[in-house]
């Protein structure tokens, strides 16, 4: 028990320094100009997103807004894990984007102890969970859905703490449904806040496992009607929030074609078919949670919905659970090379997780001047203008600072993500024919009636270099003019003053 | 109903909604004018109405019965109609390759994987021509694999090339392949020292004599061969994309699974040899070749070599039963291809509300507004334009005379070839070309060598912007 707890430790420990590997390396290797932003290739355009709640919550709010629209807006209460994070960040004086990492590290390791925990409820053999636990944290398939990194324990551990989290809180409630305690709708219920797209894929798992298990519908309804009540909240305030109805119909995830996902899964699907029969065999009710998980999620893929790909969170880790059964039927049945089998199953599984740690490493190092990094000059600059407005203000850049400044300074921009910055395009075009605007009155009355406040411009910007020329315009101030990196404020409606 | 056989039905329904595509066919216009000059007046339209490179050309339009099917179904039922038959059609070509055989569901899943994958190159611009003749190609192949044994069934080639050769010019192939199946059935007799060989191969060869006779039952008699046989030595059909080899980017020519195809032929004909396989063999290494040389053949391939397939699966034992997770795998995969289908592939096809603006999305970027613009302010003079948007532009009535549409690829006459004229302008910047034609207006795409070249220079002239929209722009020449 002993050895093998070691060997947990071991491949969880090998796991966490792999996934974090480039982060590390980034921090310490940067060069002394630039400030490493903290995010990786897959989904760097989200980081921001989420380092932004953690930054509200750090300077005192207690209900978030999207910080990257600028319409009105009524703050809610979402995923209050972000909250939690955003006061120990001003507790311990730590900066949102540090702070976001190390709830990622925390969060991993609570994640392996409780998947160990969930795989000892299906294995008794030591051997097999060992395989199983290496299996969940290190497989992958063949890259064909690297873009969905929720997909895999090993790129989910790599995303955002709330993907974490909601697959801790995903995995106890099903942990504690096993043995039909009430404290798991108290877990699906928080897991219906930090995700609650999951809630779609375990109300069916719970409902249809019971049915399959003669547990009676009216008990499966009492397990699922808490974590509803939750999406129902969800619901209600995206009817009465304009602003999160349209970052939500924005948020078009259509999944791709069934091909995409059997070789995304590559040979884990093989694998998993064998362990199916196995699982299914055994005719008790766990077995019959982890199937039913399972063909929910999948079928859930596909659901009439416009977010399907969220559904597939979690997912793999019943499938690699069903897969590592799978591994074991092969090599009870060998009569020969049954360890070499095994070894090159655990050395072919986790070859594309390491594939996406080299891409990591590569396209950042290609791009160490730009998106993953910024100049110091431009980082102190955006500091200055954190210190120097408030939370009203709303600030005008190119997308790429528009998309870290809430994040570092907690404040809005005009545009800065392609989902969460309503009617992008339109604001696009607005923007460029704003730079170009030879008439003051026409660039006034778009910083006026867009409520823009401020505009940053960093090292050649993209926008100087458009053809945008603030210094003609008498409504703009410079206010900031340091190494190149310079900020402009919007004059109190000089303009429509003078025009009345 | 046993579990067997809703199975069964529910593998053919899943076939049937991956041959559902949006309707895309850039030719749509003129096949739909031709159509309705047929309805009209009771004839083929013969002349060029359309074009003013070649006004006095009289073509022999090879597939003129589909035009005044098209018609009927666009002018009733409109592009759902044109999708739903297009499905409906290439699932026939399907089942009716695939029923005569007994299989399993699971079977029948492996085959239309196979079928939905390789045709797709052919099927994917929904209800054409070409689409009903590949549902002839399994009709006939259909006969002539029950003809072996007993000769009723031959009686329907003759009535089935005198529908063919009025729908499309590949009836010639079909000939050839009549002759392969036959000729091989012969040859198995004498092999096999059967009796009654003569009399046999004059049945053949009155049943072959009586076909060709009703081929030449159409509006334009021998031409039609002589249309046909054109495509087979034209170096310019290089420059149409069914034309094209599988290699040249071709997402929809899913040449792996053709070669993992090919590849389970293969082994099936060396690991089964016998003489029953010929004519199988030899359509599978002529058309195998030529599906990779020109992807159009891929679709035939597929149907004309999957009996072969449908045949070792037939004789397959695995008992699927005796596993408890077939039923549960059954379910997962039946479930999810059919939602994949209907919320999401008809989604990212915009199926449920499909309209014009769609089919120009899917056809080559088209565009409806510079369409009403052109009715509205037609241009004088002869102009020049993209060949994708012929058709478009033909089917909405745009009153004037374009330079090539879809219909021309193949016309020549004194020794003028307009659309080798085109590939020389438009795909290989013949500017002297093109200032020698001394065009009054061009229609492109915004993106194309032309449309940027005209914009970015004068090296084609000087003109102006009379129209521009996101993909098209409309030029005429400044006096």
């Amino acid at each position: 028990m002993k050895k093998e707890k070691i060997l947990i430790v071991i491949i969880a420990f090998i796991t966490l320094t792999l996934i974090n590997l480039p982060i590390f390396y980034f921090y310490v290797a940067k060069s002394d100009n630039l400030v490493f932003l903290g995010r990786r290739v897959i989904n760097g355009e989200d980081t921001y997103t989420y380092v932004s709640f953690i930054e509200q919550s750090r300077q005192g709010r207690n209900l978030f807004e999207n910080l990257y629209t600028t319409e009105e807006q009524k703050p809610l209460l979402l995923r209050p894990s972000y909250l939690f994070l955003g006061k120990l960040a001003a507790i311990l004086k730590l900066s949102s984007i540090t702070t976001y990492h190390l709830a990622r590290i925390v969060f991993s390791i609570f994640f392996f102890i409780v998947i160990y925990k969930f795989i000892c409820k299906f294995f008794n053999d030591t051997n097999t969970r060992l395989v199983a636990f290496f299996v969940i944290c290190l497989s992958y398939g063949f890259g064909a859905i690297n873009w969905i990194p929720e997909a895999f324990t090993f790129l989910s551990l790599a995303e955002a703490p709330h993907f974490i989290l909601s697959q801790i809180l995903m995995l106890l409630g099903f942990y504690f449904l096993i043995d039909f305690s009430l404290i798991s709708p108290i877990l699906f219920f928080l897991l219906s806040f930090e995700h609650p797209f999951n809630i779609l894929v375990v109300s069916s798992t719970i409902i249809f496992s019971f049915l399959w298990s003669r547990k009676g519908l009216l008990k499966a309804l009492i397990f699922v009607s808490l974590p509803l009540a939750g999406i129902l909240y969800q619901l209600f305030e995206i009817r009465n929030n304009p602003i999160l109805a349209s970052w939500q119909a924005q948020n078009s995830t259509l999944s791709p074609s069934p091909n995409d996902y059997l070789l995304g899964f590559g040979i884990l699907i093989p694998l998993a078919i064998i362990g199916i029969e196995i699982f299914i065999k055994k005719n008790k009710f766990k077995y019959k949670l982890i199937l039913t998980w399972v063909i929910a999620s999948i079928i859930m893929l596909y659901s009439p919905t416009n977010f399907q790909t969220r559904m597939i969170e979690g997912i793999h880790i019943p499938i690699s659970i069903l897969a590592t059964s799978g591994i074991f039927v092969i090599y009870n049945r060998l009569k020969k090379h049954k360890n070499v089998f095994l070894f090159l199953i655990l050395i072919i599984l986790p070859i594309w997780s390491l594939t996406s740690i080299v891409k990591d490493f590569k396209i950042i190092s290609a791009n160490q001047s730009h998106y993953y990094s910024i100049d110091k000059d431009e980082f102190e600059a955006i500091s200055w203008l954190g210190s120097n407005t408030n939370f009203d203000d709303i600030i005008l850049s190119n997308k790429d600072y528009g998309n870290i400044i809430p994040g570092l300074i907690g404040r809005k921009t005009y545009l800065g993500h392609s989902i969460q910055t309503t009617n992008l395009k339109f604001k696009i075009a607005n923007t460029n024919s704003f730079l170009l605007e030879q008439n003051e009155f026409t660039a006034n009355s778009f910083v006026y009636f867009n409520k823009i406040t401020y505009i940053f411009l960093g090292k050649d910007d993209f926008m100087l270099k458009y053809g945008f020329m603030p210094e003609k315009f008498h409504f703009l101030e410079k206010i900031y003019d340091k190494a190149g990196v310079l900020i402009y404020k919007v004059r109190q409606n000089d303009l429509f003053t003078n025009q009345k | 109903m046993n579990k067997e056989r809703i199975y069964l039905f529910l593998t053919y329904f899943i076939v049937f909604l991956f041959q559902i595509f949006p309707y895309s066919d850039s030719d749509w216009g003129w096949h739909l004018k031709y159509g309705e000059y047929f309805l009209k007046t009771g004839v083929p339209l013969r002349y060029n109405l359309f074009s003013w490179s070649l006004p006095n050309f009289q073509w022999t339009n090879h597939e003129w019965l589909y035009d005044p099917i098209l018609y009927v179904l666009y002018t009733h039922i409109g592009y759902i109609g044109l999708i739903l038959a297009g499905a409906l059609i290439s699932f026939l070509t399907f089942y009716i390759i695939i029923h005569q055989f007994k299989l399993s569901y699971w079977k029948v899943g492996v085959l239309g994987f196979f079928f939905i994958k390789i045709s797709e190159v052919g099927i994917f611009q929904s209800f054409r021509s070409q689409v009903i003749s590949i549902l002839i190609f399994s009709l006939l192949v259909s006969i002539l694999i029950k003809a072996k044994k007993r000769m009723a069934p031959l009686v329907f080639i003759p009535p089935l090339f005198l529908f063919w050769a009025n729908m499309h010019g590949t009836f010639l192939l079909g000939l050839a392949i009549v002759a392969i199946f036959l000729g091989s059935y012969v040859l198995e007799d004498i092999v096999n020292k059967k009796t009654q060989i003569l009399k046999k191969l004059s049945i053949f060869l009155g049943i072959g004599l009586v076909t060709i006779l009703l081929t030449l039952v159409n509006p334009f008699g021998y031409k039609i061969y002589l249309e046909a046989l054109k495509h087979s030595s034209n170096p310019y059909l290089q420059n149409i994309m069914e034309w094209t080899p599988i290699i040249s980017g071709c997402p929809s020519c899913h040449k792996f699974t053709f070669f993992a195809y090919s590849g389970i032929l293969a082994l099936i004909f060396i690991k089964f040899r016998k003489l029953a396989n010929l004519p199988y063999i030899i359509l599978f290494l002529f058309l195998g070749l030529a599906s990779i040389e020109m992807k159009r053949y891929l679709p035939i391939f597929v149907v004309v070599t999957l009996p072969i397939l449908a045949e070792r699966l037939q004789n397959l034992k695995i008992n699927m039963e005796k596993y408890k997770s077939t039923n549960y795998i059954s379910i997962i995969i039946i479930s999810v291809l059919i939602s994949f289908n209907f919320f999401n592939r008809f989604i990212n096809f915009n199926l449920y509300k499909y309209s014009e603006a769609d089919y120009c999305h899917f056809s080559g970027d088209c565009s409806p507004k510079m369409a009403d613009y052109l009715i509205k302010n037609p241009p004088s003079g002869k102009g020049f334009n993209f060949y994708d948007w012929g058709g478009y532009y033909i089917g909405k009535g745009i009153p004037f005379k374009l330079f090539i549409d879809g219909r021309m690829h193949l016309w020549k006459q004194d020794d003028y070839m307009p659309f080798a004229d085109y590939v020389a302008m438009y795909y290989d910047g013949d500017n002297k070309k093109f200032n020698e034609y001394n065009f009054d207006w061009v229609l492109v795409p915004l993106s194309s060598d032309i449309g940027q070249k005209i914009y970015n220079s004068d090296d084609l002239g000087k003109w102006q912007i009379q129209f521009v929209d996101a993909d098209s722009i409309f030029y005429i020449k400044r006096e």
